[in-house]
């Protein structure tokens, strides 16, 4: 036997066409067909990956990289550092919400989707929800990425026209006369929401208390709770 | 237009569905994807990945999830915007009553046509394509977009530019 591969192959795709396409017209029809169906996002990423290394457009090493960063340096426990300077000083407190952008730098934090940032406070009266019903903009310095209900349809749609149901299905139930606003990030200001100190923690330290701190409740989809009122809850 | 994309005010999209210690990425390619669209972003006209997005086919869009959109979004297949720094003054002042008019994909469609309360001094943001200007937080009652079904004591603050807005 002395078949090369080539032959090998052709031998094979012309009995796999015969068996599949019996004149050329069908054939055209299943390739224009075949390309309407959505590929395997992992192989499709890996060509979009391969392609752009190979021009030069791109260095594996900082995909890594990048990878890294947002899996293990940023996250919601730089919000909670924020948040917790911002309870045991009030002149932070103060520059906080007057000047977000430099009073979160001062703690080491800022860049990609976090240039532009409001810092909005909870108080007995008012709580604040953030999101974004046109995409998912979410403030990443302090945040991370944002969790895939953030992203999702349901959240998207129902935070504006029913806030306090969204709210409730996190498990917060706000007393009626309770303000409720929902600051719906469409431009290119992203959104902190500075949650309420609870109770009982006056003298933990400020590293204690920032690991109290939740990411749902700097989106404001949470309270800040203690351990033992988590156990009442 | 009305886009896919601009959810708010939908109804039928289900429950939210918090995921208990969700990893940052769910699969490898989620995060190839990911650091792909960030390592190639220096060049891209500003806001035109998400443009792109919003170009997606509804059917498309609703189907796919949201590291899925990003990556067909890499494929540009319409016009992008691009930025300048603004240079126009900003048209309006605190507190005053304007309505919204334009029609764009980064203005909800639940806040047209009516005069709103504006309520906050604009904070000065780049813009839109070759039409630098301002940003605004708006801020509209609940009840005003929504009706009586909403609380009267809950709002809405929507960052809409000053093409969106007009004196009322």
């Amino acid at each position: 036997m002395t078949t090369n591969r080539r032959d090998f192959l052709t031998a094979a795709v012309t009995v796999a066409g015969a068996a599949v396409t019996p004149d050329l017209s069908h054939a055209h029809d299943h390739d224009h067909e075949h390309q309407a169906v959505p590929s395997d996002p992992t192989l499709r990423v890996k060509a979009l990956e391969s392609l752009l290394v190979e021009k030069g457009l791109v260095d594996r090493s900082a995909l890594d990289a990048l990878i890294d960063t947002y899996e293990h340096k940023v996250g919601p426990r730089n919000g909670a550092r924020v948040v917790a300077r911002a309870w045991a000083d009030p002149v932070y407190r103060q520059r906080l919400l007057s000047n977000a952008d430099a009073a979160i730098a001062e703690l080491g934090y800022g860049g990609l989707q976090g240039e532009h940032m409001v810092v909005v406070e909870n108080t007995p009266k008012v709580h604040n929800l953030v999101v974004c019903t046109l995409c998912s903009c979410y403030p990443w310095p302090v945040l991370g990425l944002p969790p895939v209900w953030y992203k999702s349809a349901p959240y998207r749609s129902r935070a504006v026209i029913d806030p306090r149901g969204v709210l409730r299905e996190f498990g917060l139930e706000l007393a009626d006369d309770v303000e409720v606003r929902v600051w719906d990030s469409t431009a290119e200001l992203r959104y902190l929401v500075l949650p309420e100190r609870p109770a009982g923690t006056e003298k933990m330290s400020e590293e204690e208390v920032a690991a109290l701190v939740t990411r749902d409740s700097m989106v404001g989809v949470g309270k800040v709770t203690t351990p033992a009122q988590g156990v009442r809850a | 237009m009305n886009g896919i994309h601009d959810m708010g005010g939908m109804h039928g999209m289900g429950p939210i569905k918090p995921e208990k210690n969700e990893p940052v990425f769910h699969a490898a390619w989620e995060g190839r994807a990911f650091a792909l669209s960030m390592a190639v972003d220096g060049d891209w006209p500003y806001g035109a990945d998400r443009y792109q997005i919003e170009m997606i086919p509804p059917e498309e869009y609703l189907r796919q999830n949201y590291c899925g959109r990003s990556c067909e979004s890499e494929r540009p297949r319409y016009p992008a915007l691009s930025s300048r720094p603004a240079r126009a003054p900003a048209q309006y002042e605190s507190r005053g009553t304007y309505a919204t008019t334009a029609l764009h994909t980064r203005q909800n469609r639940d806040d047209r046509a009516e005069p709103w309360r504006f309520r906050i001094p604009g904070h000065q943001r780049q813009g839109l394509g070759e039409k630098p200007q301002h940003v605004y937080s708006v801020c509209f009652a609940a009840r005003d977009l929504w009706g009586e079904q909403a609380s009267r004591y809950d709002s809405i603050y929507v960052d809409l530019w000053d093409d969106y807005l007009e004196p009322a």
